[in-house]
């Protein structure tokens, strides 16, 4: 990917809090059209990489280029053309749905009547049509999820950074916000998406880097991530009853990691390897056991991110 | 200009603040002013207190004082008895009871000869009111005429008391004396003094508030993600400020001007214009204030609670409740530090300037520039604040 292509660029960032390393020598690069997912657990840098990126924080070292130009904090002009949706809803309470969106935008958009259109439009968006003169405590929590949204992005940002947008909403908001983001993708919007929820990362992101002590640990598409990593598919198959001299040889197998026995249903996880479904089903073929359903999952990016970052519980940073 | 008036806009929307502490404040600022002028007559007119009188001498200066005490005034006959006389009094029959004690005539005589003590009276006033009191004080004074006539004339009983009577019927004639015609109607100079409370509590709120809302920490980051500078987002909120300020100011002053003093508006514009840009400077005062409280970041609650104390401490050192003259001198000292004393000093200046002269005027002048500084000395206190909480919120 060229330079020029690049609507995010990161050269070796450095943040310092004291001793403490936040962003330690971190480089990356998104291509305009992308929606790059940010992973990583608490602590691991994702939000002082961010607020880097906005000049909200100064930094120790590195190089931050938007859209091809240096971005420094009185860069206006590519401020302007950047989108912010932030993890906490950040409205005004004292202002209707309509006058937040517009407050907002006209801190972008300085023109009255095309932003009126484009308030319009942010609002239609969201479908908060019906909710335009209601102001932010009466909404419902997926519907102040969707007006932070709208808040975001009424301006039209070629680049939008949304921080785990979809906390705390029920599955239908949820689902409304997530098409609402692959909407805004084709219509040509470079999107920072961060979650923890990797279903939807996996959903969305073209490209997904997992952050952990400030570093990037992995970069790659999904498919890519997990074929990062060692573990493999998840096999189960119902079995009945089963010796447990049959269990045994399913454990012996070279790339099966467990191997359980569970309500007539075996479970096996495996490592990565070539044939694991075809060696598990031959040792039961073999034994002349009868089986029922086979299910083969392949590994997820929620296996990915543990296996990469660990099972650790990590302590808010 | 849109985040200015997206700041008015949030003001506006705390309709409860506004009422409550700016037009329902003010309004009893008013009301306040109006019961000041209240009574106020041109006219002088006796008042007749109940009065009793047991006289247990009979001497020519006992039935002089007793003559005294009744002159224009109502006489209850109470018996000579103990109970009768307690009972007078704790039900209100009389405002005030003399009993003169038997020789207490022949004792004033010869103490005034002798230049020892006088005999003492025995006297009960009623509590119900102050009629009692000023009786006494007549008494007292009538008793003291005696002595000292007997003292320096000499002469017989009825000598003391014609000499005495001659010189106290001089001494107690009741003249109107016009005063001197205030500038200030008396009902808007109380009701301005007042105004320091409703303009600081109502600007001190609404500008917290104002700031807890725009500046809390989610709103704060997407302001300062946005390509919106520094410079303008300062400058609206300080707009604002000022705003708020100046709309406390001109709804109370205006109100007070138009309802207790539009006579003023031609007779004495320049103290009416001293005072108006005294009470100015104290809401920008208080607007400054709250600019403080909206640094510190000080909640909903918290900002009430403020506004309330410190509008009523400032307001009642400033003088609005008890005037400055009966404040002990330890409080008029610490007054000293406080804005609404100098708005007070302007008001009462004002009020009391017969002619317009710069020896006049620059004096208050010089106040109102103190009352300023109180102003500019919070609000660059509240600024420094606000930088070292900008530098430090999201490093």
């Amino acid at each position: 990917m060229g330079a020029c292509d690049a609507v995010v660029r990161i050269d070796n960032l450095v943040k310092r809090y004291g001793d403490l390393v936040a962003v330690d020598h971190l480089s990356l690069s998104i291509a305009r059209g992308e929606v790059f997912g940010l992973l990583g657990p608490n602590g691991s840098g994702k939000t002082t990489t961010i607020n880097c990126i906005l000049q909200l924080l100064s930094y120790d070292h590195g190089d931050i280029q938007l859209f091809g130009e240096p971005m420094r904090p009185t860069s206006y002009q590519l401020k302007r053309r950047i989108g912010v949706v932030p993890q906490e809803v950040a409205v005004f309470d004292e202002l209707t749905v309509r006058e937040n969106v517009d407050s907002f935008c006209a801190l972008y958009v300085g023109d009255r009547a095309l932003r009126r259109e484009l308030v319009n439009d942010a609002i239609a968006f969201v479908g908060l049509e019906k909710f335009e003169g209601f102001r932010p405590k009466k909404l419902s929590g997926g519907l102040l999820r969707r007006l932070n949204i709208a808040c975001g992005i009424a301006h039209r940002p070629e680049l939008i950074i949304m921080d785990e947008p979809t906390v705390a909403v029920d599955p239908q908001s949820r689902e409304s916000i997530l098409s609402g983001i692959e909407r805004l993708n084709a219509e040509g919007a470079t999107v920072i998406y961060t979650s923890h929820y990797m279903e939807e990362v996996e959903r969305l992101c073209s490209r997904i880097m997992i952050m952990d002590h400030g570093r990037c640990v992995a970069s790659g598409t999904a498919d890519e991530l997990k074929g990062m990593i060692g573990t493999g598919e998840k096999i189960s198959v119902e079995v009945g009853r089963m010796d447990e001299g049959i269990l045994e040889r399913v454990r012996s197998l070279d790339h099966v990691r467990t191997a359980e026995t569970d309500g007539g249903m075996l479970r096996v996880q495996c490592a990565s390897g070539a044939h694991n479904l075809a060696d598990v089903l031959g040792v039961l073929g073999d034994a002349g056991l009868a089986y029922g359903r086979v299910l083969s999952e392949p590994p997820t990016l929620n296996d990915v991110f543990l296996e990469i970052t660990g099972r650790a519980l990590r302590d808010e940073a | 200009m849109t985040t200015f008036r997206t700041y008015l806009r949030i003001f506006l929307s705390h309709r409860v603040y506004i009422a409550i502490y700016l037009v329902m404040l003010s309004l009893v600022g008013v009301f306040v002013g109006l019961s000041a002028n209240s009574g106020a007559t041109g006219e002088y007119q006796e008042t007749a207190a109940n009065v009793a009188v047991i006289d247990r001498d009979g001497s020519e200066l006992s039935s002089a004082l007793a003559r005294r005490v009744l002159a224009g005034n109502n006489r209850v006959e109470v018996a000579d008895e103990k109970r009768a006389i307690q009972d007078s009094v704790a039900r209100d029959r009389v405002s005030y009871l003399l009993v003169i004690p038997q020789g207490w005539g022949e004792g004033l005589m010869d103490a005034a000869r002798q230049g020892t003590k006088a005999p003492e009276l025995e006297t009960y006033v009623s509590y119900y009111s102050g009629m009692g009191r000023l009786l006494d004080i007549e008494v007292t004074g009538y008793a003291d005429g005696l002595y000292g006539m007997a003292a320096t004339l000499g002469g017989s009983a009825a000598e003391v008391v014609y000499a005495t009577d001659d010189a106290w019927e001089g001494s107690t004639r009741v003249d109107m004396v016009e005063q001197v015609t205030s500038p200030l109607p008396a009902s808007l100079v109380t009701a301005v003094e007042f105004a320091s409370y409703p303009i600081f509590s109502s600007a001190m709120v609404c500008i917290a508030v104002l700031m807890s809302s725009v500046e809390r920490r989610p709103v704060r980051y997407r302001r300062l993600a946005s390509p919106e500078p520094a410079r303008t987002r300062n400058l609206a909120l300080l707009g604002s400020c000022v705003t708020i300020g100046l709309v406390a100011w001109a709804w109370t002053f205006g109100l007070e001007v138009l309802v207790l003093g539009r006579s003023a508006l031609a007779s004495s514009p320049v103290q009416l214009a001293l005072v108006g840009a005294a009470l100015l400077a104290y809401a920008l005062v208080a607007a400054s204030v709250g600019f403080l409280a909206g640094q510190l970041g000080v909640s909903e609650n918290a900002a009430n609670a403020l506004a309330n104390i410190l509008g009523m401490v400032m307001s009642f050192l400033g003088g609005a409740w008890t005037g400055l003259s009966l404040l002990p001198d330890e409080l008029i000292a610490v007054a000293h530090f406080t804005p609404s004393y100098w708005v007070t000093r302007v008001v009462e200046g004002a009020a009391g300037m017969g002619r317009v002269t710069s020896q006049n005027v620059m004096p208050l002048v010089g106040d109102i520039g103190i009352c300023v500084l109180f102003g500019i000395a919070t609000l660059l206190v509240g600024l420094v604040l606000g930088r070292s909480r900008g530098r430090s919120e999201l490093a």
